[in-house]
């Protein structure tokens, strides 16, 4: 019985691949050769017609795809501006500089580095540095969304004018 | 036994007078930050991660050179203003980007406790050091 119930597990997870296989992903268009084009033909107008929607429009689905995501924001805190974080650090550094004895290099560290101490985040800042760096993913996911849509109108505009039905 | 007492004092007093002097003679101190609790004016405190407050997990103390260090390959500074012993601690002060800072190390546990502070925010970071060598780069 026990095994039963196993077999009938493992045909539905089959059956679930199976259909789940023949489903239409999300934005999916399929296209037919309305005007008799043989399958050599519809290969050879799909790759013309890809290289022409990437003229169109600059995007190309697969370099987008293997570009890497951007990095989580770091230091320094969104409350306080880089330039003025710098110009306090080159201050704070030149004196730590002066003290040991060498202004200039203590300054350059200073200006680089943001600060071991001045770099320190509060939890509020921590949280909005979150929050814009999810913003700016959400930003960054619509607009490749978008370019995206770009070249899938432009590469169906191309296979319809070549004689596909494209839905 | 009462041969083996004396000895035993001894050893316990070289020891203890060994890590005493090493904390007191060593040219820089490698500390670990262990907690971090962010307190706001309102009397609220609140316990933060490393991560979030933006510290390194190991810094590097060097009194000699009145600079603290990170070492990871962010190498973030901030400069000591003061070093001063007193009653087996070492006390640090310093001040970066419109914050002062305080720190103490006890010689012979190398326990440690920072107060940052700024406007209406003070950190408390708790750690532990120990001496190390100064950084070859």
């Amino acid at each position: 019985m026990r095994l039963a119930r196993g077999n009938a597990g493992a045909i539905g997870v089959a059956l679930t691949l199976l259909i789940g296989s023949f489903v239409p992903a999300a934005g999916q268009t399929f296209t037919y050769p309305s005007k008799g084009q043989n399958a050599q033909q519809e290969s050879r107008d799909r790759g013309e017609c890809h290289q022409w929607a990437v003229q169109q429009t600059g995007v190309d689905p697969a370099s987008a795809a293997a570009m890497p995501a951007a990095p989580p924001p770091s230091a320094p805190p969104p409350g306080r501006g880089v330039a003025r974080g710098a110009l306090r650090g080159a201050a704070v550094g030149s004196v730590g500089g002066a003290i040991a004895g060498d202004a200039g290099k203590g300054a350059a560290a200073g200006a680089a580095m943001g600060g071991l101490i001045g770099g320190m985040r509060t939890r509020d800042q921590y949280a909005a540095q979150q929050e814009a760096y999810q913003q700016q993913q959400g930003q960054a996911h619509q607009a490749s969304a978008s370019r995206l849509d770009a070249y899938n109108r432009a590469l169906n505009a191309c296979l319809a004018g070549r004689g596909y039905t494209v839905r | 036994m009462r041969v083996l007492i004396p000895f035993a004092v001894a050893l316990a007093l070289t020891l203890a007078a060994g890590v005493s002097a090493l904390a007191q003679q060593a040219s820089s101190l490698l500390c670990a930050v262990i907690n971090v609790v962010e307190c706001s004016a309102q009397g609220e405190c609140q316990r933060s991660t490393i991560e979030s407050a933006n510290l390194p997990r190991f810094i590097r103390v060097n009194p000699a050179a009145r600079s603290l260090a990170s070492t990871g390959d962010d190498a973030r500074t901030a400069p000591i203003q003061s070093v001063e012993r007193v009653n087996d601690r070492l006390i640090l002060q310093g001040g970066q980007q419109g914050r002062a800072w305080s720190a103490t190390v006890a010689d012979k546990t190398g326990q440690m406790s920072v107060a940052v502070v700024e406007d209406q925010t003070a950190f408390v970071v708790f750690g532990a050091c120990t001496a190390a060598e100064p950084e070859r780069r």
